[in-house]
């Protein structure tokens, strides 16, 4: 995915230009910092665009729900039917709001705007992540993925150990048999 | 202009607004006055026998009033899913799927995933088969002296306990899916009007998208797990909390009952990242398992190596794992043992509903106490 830098020409000319010299000058950090501010700016700018359309999705679920709520009461009124109750008629229009609100999650436009939703708040949370790392990184502390690297080590360690934890059973029980 | 058939008098109005108010005063005292105890949830009793990170497997204490059931005793290990607490099949004692099996004599154990912690996001599908599952099932064997025990497995921990039947057939002497999915693309062939949103949601990202969100969370949140599920039924959960919940005010043992399950609902466990990219790449976007393209730990999951007694669960109004992917997948499995029961019902309320509870337990009990012949281990 092309960063902000990228897409605007006249930053994309001075990065090719400048950037190598302002490495030069240990400028490198407050390059990455820029870039990644950059790009969380472009994270948020897409996350609110998913929610609208989320919001969108919402709406037209309300809005058919209101159609269908109205087919309902001309229908009873068809039948000659009346309700009296506001708690009734709270009940069937969320009854009705429901099932439209279902359509409306399920429909295409619903799944593109959950998909687009996801895409966003992971894209913006990376942001973050890369932001909060430049931190650690100026700070001399271990960073979130050298921390979670670790972690996996460990894991892929219990792992070979559970392995030869089992090897070795199968080993004694095999022996013992024989 | 259109005349809507709607008469509702002012004194209708004010008459039912002062009754939902005085139901709200009184339920709200009621709820106050509700002790811990009583709102306690998982109480039937049971011993911690084996640990490992944060997993546990527990025993049961048996019921004193139970008759033993003719023959071994039944041995059955249940692993619930890793989204949710165990505590569902143990809610509340008179809603309980364990107290059940135990006043049928049924020796219950049941493995508990724990609360996975940042350091475990690398935990794959394979770490909790053929490492936690697999442990809790051999200290079993162990403890009891038998080669083989019956894995009941639910919705997640079915899929679990499917894979470790596939690929330690010989420990598994009978095996229980309750609300599984097996077919995780059979919903697409039988869709279901507000059924599979989790299959569709799964579907509408691709590979990319897992990795990232994956990579940018480390473990899927338990809250962010319990978001997705009241987004399935956004207007329905609404309703829960606002006009249905003003009925259950002045009952006494539904508002009790609503309570615990809001303690259950609110105790979402992170799930580890690893498990949630294997469970969402491989199972609901590539559908694996089905076609035996499964691998865990470097073996294939081959379903035709299921060859042990299998009796398949599923719920009639599950809309969170569609009948279309559960039901039907007996000619998938090795086995010519194979048997469904549904019960009435959705995802949850095969365990807590009182029509699911007259039918669940004692159809899980019927059918492995007809298939329980005499097979003690030979100790050397």
């Amino acid at each position: 995915m092309n960063s902000i830098t990228d897409e605007i020409p006249w930053m994309a000319a001075a990065e090719r230009v400048y950037g190598p010299l302002a490495d030069a000058f240990g400028l490198r950090p407050a390059r990455d910092a820029f870039k990644t501010w950059c790009e969380l700016a472009a994270a948020q700018r897409a996350e609110c665009v998913a929610n609208a359309q989320i919001a969108g999705v919402f709406a037209a679920g309300a809005f058919d729900g209101m159609g269908r709520l109205a087919q309902r009461l001309d229908r009873m009124r068809s039948e000659g039917q009346t309700i009296s109750s506001p708690t009734a008629l709270l009940r069937a229009g969320l009854g009705d709001l429901d099932s439209a609100m279902q359509v409306a999650l399920l429909s295409e436009p619903g799944l593109a705007a959950t998909a687009a939703s996801v895409r966003a708040t992971s894209r913006r949370r990376s942001g973050w992540q890369k932001i909060a790392a430049l931190g650690a990184e100026a700070v001399g502390q271990p960073t979130r993925v050298e921390v979670d690297e670790a972690f996996r080590e460990i894991q892929q360690l219990k792992r070979e150990l559970r392995e030869l934890k089992r090897a070795a059973a199968r080993a004694g029980s095999s022996g013992s048999h024989a | 202009m259109i005349r809507w058939p709607v008469d509702i008098q002012p004194l209708t109005l004010l008459r039912e607004l002062g009754e939902a108010q005085q139901k709200i005063v009184k339920g709200a005292q009621r709820v106050a006055r509700f002790s811990e105890s009583e709102l306690a949830i998982a109480t039937a009793p049971k011993d911690e026998i084996w640990r490992e990170d944060m997993v546990r497997l527990y025993h049961y204490r048996p019921d004193p009033q139970a008759k033993a059931p003719a023959g071994p005793p039944i041995i059955v290990l249940i692993a619930y899913a890793l989204v949710g607490r165990y505590q569902m099949i143990d809610l509340e004692a008179e809603r309980s799927f364990v107290r059940k099996l135990l006043a049928r004599g049924l020796h219950v154990y049941l493995v508990d995933w724990g609360e996975p912690q940042r350091r475990h996001r690398w935990l794959t599908i394979d770490d909790y088969v053929n490492g936690y599952l697999d442990g809790c099932v051999d200290v079993i064997r162990e403890r009891e002296a038998v080669d083989s025990i019956n894995l009941i497995g639910v919705c997640q921990g079915g899929v679990l306990s499917l894979c470790h039947a596939a690929l330690h057939p010989e420990k598994v002497r009978n095996l229980v899916l309750t609300v599984t999915p097996i077919d995780f693309h059979g919903d697409k062939a039988a869709p279901e009007a507000a059924g599979g949103m989790m299959n569709r949601w799964a579907r509408a990202l691709d590979g990319e998208d897992i990795d990232a969100l994956v990579d940018s969370m480390g473990n899927a949140s338990g809250p962010s797990v319990g978001h997705s599920f009241l987004m399935m039924n956004p207007v329905g959960n609404l309703s829960k909390y606002t006009i249905d919940l003003i009925d259950l005010l002045d009952d006494e043992r539904k508002l009790l009952s609503f309570l615990r399950m809001e303690r259950w609902i609110g105790d979402r466990p992170d799930a580890p990242g690893e498990f949630v990219r294997q469970w969402f790449k491989d199972l609901y976007q590539d559908n694996r398992l089905i076609r035996n393209e499964f691998a865990l730990g470097g073996r294939s999951v081959d379903l035709r190596k299921v060859t042990m007694p299998v009796l398949n669960v599923s719920a009639d109004g599950d809309v969170v794992i569609p009948t279309a992917c559960s039901r039907g997948q007996g000619r998938h499995f090795g086995t010519t043992d194979y048997a469904e029961l549904s019960v009435p019902g959705g995802h949850i309320g095969t365990f807590v509903g009182g029509k699911a509870q007259a039918v669940l337990a004692p159809g899980i009990a019927d059918w492995l106490e007809s298939r329980n012949q005499p097979k003690k281990k030979s100790r050397q």
